[in-house]
């Protein structure tokens, strides 16, 4: 910036004008965005969106990816491998699962190795 | 009706920050917005408008309506005050094309840069309704570029983003404008040392 400029550029920022923004109209602009606001219509309780998402064919790769992340990681999952009933018997060399049939409760299933 | 908020925290909030609040509906996040800006564009108004207040008043609250109704056409990735003053902008030529005003004056096609000897009286003599005598000469766009540059201190390319000009162009406008102001301020300097 030259003298000039300098010299422009702070007189017209020093510059004020004597009146300033009527109050009236931020009251009528608060008033709008209030009626704006409040046109917002709100949804509550609406299922059916989220079930649309969930089974429509829209982003399929996506879903099928997630769903085989969750069945992977449940493979190794040891709450699903029934071993009620199942006595390990290890020594030195050997490890072998015995079953103890007085553990058994009598809904579950024997296991027999 | 009198709305009162506690605007602590949106004063720390960028303005494109806060048009994400007030595109949710949030009332005070409008009214920060309207707290920085209110002034600015008043200025804006009455100076574009041939200093005339009431215009410029009911400029200012068509142009917040606007950005009530049209904040979801705004890109948060862009500068919220570009997007305001080329609405402000394009409201100023709608105007003027309206009342048939385009006061495009004979522009000459360069202007001879005289050494101004006289440079310092230039400076002292610079009285800001000289300045504007000045630009009511020119059309819209110099005076925008002028305004928006040294008033706004908009960068260049800002500019050229609110005019929707090119760089060049812009910064040929500023120094054809700068140049005529000098040289009107100093005929006038003349003029009055004749007097």
């Amino acid at each position: 910036m030259d003298k000039f400029e300098k010299s422009i550029s702070s007189t017209l920022q020093n510059d004020k004008l004597d009146f300033a923004a009527n109050p009236a109209i931020r009251e009528r602009l608060l008033y709008r965005m209030q009626l704006k606001t409040s046109q917002t219509v709100v949804h509550k309780n609406q299922f059916v969106p989220m079930f649309n998402r969930q089974f429509f064919a829209t982003n399929v790769i996506w879903k099928i990816g997630v769903a085989a992340i969750i069945l992977l990681s449940s493979i190794g999952y040891e709450h699903f491998i029934k071993t009620d009933g199942v006595i390990k018997v290890v020594d030195s060399t050997q490890s072998i699962g015995l079953t103890d049939s007085s553990t058994i409760q009598f809904n579950d299933t024997l296991n027999f190795n | 009706m009198m709305f009162r908020f506690k605007s602590r925290t949106y004063q720390q909030l960028s303005d494109e920050k806060l048009t994400i609040f007030i595109s949710n509906g949030d009332v005070a996040a409008f009214n920060e917005l309207y707290n920085r800006y209110n002034e600015r564009i008043l200025y804006y108004f009455y100076r574009m408008l041939w200093n005339d207040k009431e215009l410029a008043q009911d400029f200012l609250q068509d142009l917040f309506m606007k950005i009530i109704d049209k904040l979801n056409t705004f890109n948060t990735d862009r500068k919220f005050s570009t997007w305001v003053f080329s609405i402000a902008h394009n409201m100023c030529k709608n105007e003027y094309r309206k009342r048939q005003i385009r006061a495009l004056a004979a522009l000459e096609p360069d202007v001879a840069c005289d050494a101004f000897d006289d440079e310092t009286a230039v400076y002292s003599a610079l009285q800001i309704e000289d300045v504007f005598d000045c630009l009511n000469d020119l059309d819209e766009l110099h005076r925008t570029a002028f305004l928006l540059k040294y008033r706004e201190g908009l960068s260049i390319e800002a500019i050229g983003a609110v005019l929707d000009l090119p760089v060049g162009t812009v910064k040929s406008r500023l120094f054809y404008t700068r140049k005529k102001i000098q040289k009107d301020l100093i005929r006038k300097l003349q003029i009055c040392q004749d007097c």
